[in-house]
């Protein structure tokens, strides 16, 4: 990936995301949201994984980003309405615990991997036709458990919604 | 190639289907009037004219545009002004942006050289379209809520509402096609198409999947939110997403409208109606007969104008009878239009009957011809819209939830799950 791509990609992504957690209007986090989706999108695309590339868009930015606006818009909070609110000291513990563990997974991974140059992936690593061979025919249990488990989300919804009536 | 010659091709092609989804604008706005206007039986717009040329309405477009452009731009209070100012500039960029994997043209060859006809030609394909696609519910969102106006905003949650609904059928419509050229390659898909079923039938995606292209056709037309599926716009029971914007910022809307419309037409051909792919004449059949075919294509240039030099001459007479001022002039130049263009289609007939096609000229022939297909479908499948927009009334809304999610869902997935079992079929047949 040629290295002003990924930098460029790379610095939308976190400064969007500073922008997901620092913004106060609900609609500014979620088009944050939308674009640090993209970027990693646009990351993907640089680093042999088309397919991630375009799913990352798919289901990211134009389906889970497109439902939280959609909820926001929805809800359509006044200014006034979105009051600040302290952080409680439990929340703020907990999160800076799973912070530091994801830190320390990272750099991790990095000081791992960092010394050794990445191998040279073959032509049709990542691509649709790949990602569908392992898909349905090492990962096929998995991938039949995790949809079962999409299908009882679906119907708990239902049930959930429906019990006022 | 070198890497400046590839920046030129890539760019030449992502100018050229830029310049092909503009132009059509123009012409899909007319074709709304003059339909709209003879299924209404009226005339429609034939007022604007230039030096007396009226184009039977054409040159209206030029007065729209100015009007827009020269119109007041309003920017109401109380909007929330990066979204409000936002959302035109993502519902044109991400229509355009559709288009880029839609092939309008086979691969050229030229010696080593293989000149993709597409902008994006990856093996994701398809999946291009739905992602890309999902983007333009932004556009509507931030336009609806950025306006900070009930109407707006309601406009825009039934608008989003829709398409949400829409893309799902959208999506599994397809799959069945997908699952039968097993690629998600547009140009294989359309090249695919070029074959033969039962040795007679060009197998264009709706003779193979009949109900999927119902489906398709159906959800694409809710998805460009277009007459019988116009809610976001139904002028008679609330006002649209765009209610606040005026002058060039409402243009943008209304011509994100029409591109969409032309990405939706692209689509359709390329899946659905063979692409640029002319039935019985595969690519290498074109190429090899390259020589006829220019000859025939060149003859059609000069027997059409000669046709209808006929009737212009005739309606020539009329003007002059009916008009004192510059308007007397139009079949006059129009006639002089069509000596021109049969003179030059006899001009390249002479020219290519002394100096046949040789080396990459067939290969070029071919790509120019199959564009000119892949316009011609796109045309028709522009004027398709209207056509449907003119002739059917509007859903009410929860017909359309209804339809959307009762029937059409459940109906793609019977229509993947036979096409699974007719594959199963074919296959163990073999």
């Amino acid at each position: 990936m040629n290295p002003i791509l990924f930098w460029l990609f790379a610095a939308i992504a976190v400064v969007s995301s500073l922008f997901v957690v620092t913004k106060r209007s609900p609609m500014a986090n979620a088009l944050a949201l939308a674009l640090v989706m993209t970027a990693l999108a646009g990351l993907f695309a640089g680093l042999s994984a088309p397919f991630l590339f375009i799913i990352q868009i798919l289901v990211y930015t134009g389906a889970v980003v497109v439902l939280i606006i959609f909820v926001i818009m929805l809800l359509n909070l006044r200014p006034e309405e979105l009051k600040l609110q302290a952080l409680q000291k439990g929340k703020f513990f907990a999160s800076a615990v799973v912070a530091l563990a994801l830190t320390g997974l990272v750099l991790r991974l990095v000081s791992a991997e960092g010394s050794t140059p990445p191998a040279a992936v073959p032509a049709s690593f990542g691509t649709v036709e790949a990602i569908a061979d392992e898909l349905f025919t090492t990962y096929l249990l998995p991938f039949e458990v995790v949809s079962f488990i999409l299908l009882v989300g679906i119907i708990g919804a239902v049930v959930v919604a429906k019990r006022g009536e | 190639m070198n890497p400046t010659m590839e920046w030129i091709v890539s760019a030449g092609r992502a100018a050229l289907i830029w310049l092909v989804q503009l132009q059509l604008i123009p012409i899909l706005i007319w074709f709304e009037r003059k339909v709209s206007a003879y299924m209404q039986d009226r005339t429609g717009p034939n007022r604007a004219h230039i030096l007396g040329i009226r184009l039977a309405g054409v040159i209206h477009n030029i007065a729209d545009v100015l009007k827009l452009f020269f119109k007041e731009d309003v920017t109401p209070p109380g909007v929330r002004k990066f979204y409000y100012l936002l959302a035109p500039f993502m519902a044109m960029m991400i229509a355009l942006m559709t288009f880029a994997v839609i092939p309008f043209a086979d691969t050229l060859k030229l010696g080593s050289l293989e000149i993709p006809m597409q902008v994006f030609s990856h093996n994701v394909g398809m999946l291009w379209i739905f992602a890309i696609g999902s983007f333009g519910i932004f556009g509507i969102v931030f336009a609806g809520w950025g306006a900070n106006s009930k109407f707006s905003l309601l406009g825009g949650i039934r608008s989003s509402a829709q398409l949400i609904s829409y893309e799902l059928t959208l999506s599994l419509s397809v799959i069945g096609l997908i699952m039968i050229f097993g690629t998600l390659q547009l140009n294989e898909i359309v090249r695919g198409q070029g074959g033969l079923l039962f040795g007679f039938l060009p197998m264009w995606g709706i003779v193979l999947q009949p109900l999927g292209a119902v489906l398709f056709i159906t959800s694409v037309i809710a998805e460009t939110n277009r007459n019988p599926f116009d809610l976001p716009e139904a002028e008679s029971e609330i006002v649209g997403y765009h209610v606040e914007y005026s002058s060039v910022k409402f243009a943008l809307f209304f011509m994100a409208e029409y591109v969409n419309i032309v990405v939706a037409s692209g689509v359709m051909t390329s899946l659905f109606f063979g692409g640029y792919g002319i039935p019985f004449l595969p690519t290498e059949k074109l190429i090899e007969h390259a020589q006829p075919v220019l000859l025939g294509f060149l003859a059609a240039h000069v027997i059409l104008p000669a046709i209808l030099l006929v009737p212009c001459r005739r309606w020539s007479k009329r003007l002059k009878q009916l008009y004192t001022d510059a308007r007397r002039i139009e079949a006059d130049f129009l006639s002089a239009v069509l000596v021109l263009m049969a003179l030059g289609g006899l001009g390249g007939i002479a020219f290519f009957s002394l100096n046949p096609l040789s080396g990459y000229g067939p290969n070029i022939v071919a790509a120019i011809v199959q564009f000119a297909t892949f316009s011609a479908k796109l045309t028709f499948f522009g004027f398709f819209f209207v056509w449907v927009r003119w002739t059917l009334p509007r859903f009410r809304y929860d017909q359309l939830m209804d339809l959307g999610w009762k029937l059409m869902l459940p109906l793609s997935l019977v229509n993947i799950f036979i096409t699974g079992l007719v594959l199963l079929l074919v296959d163990s047949l073999k």
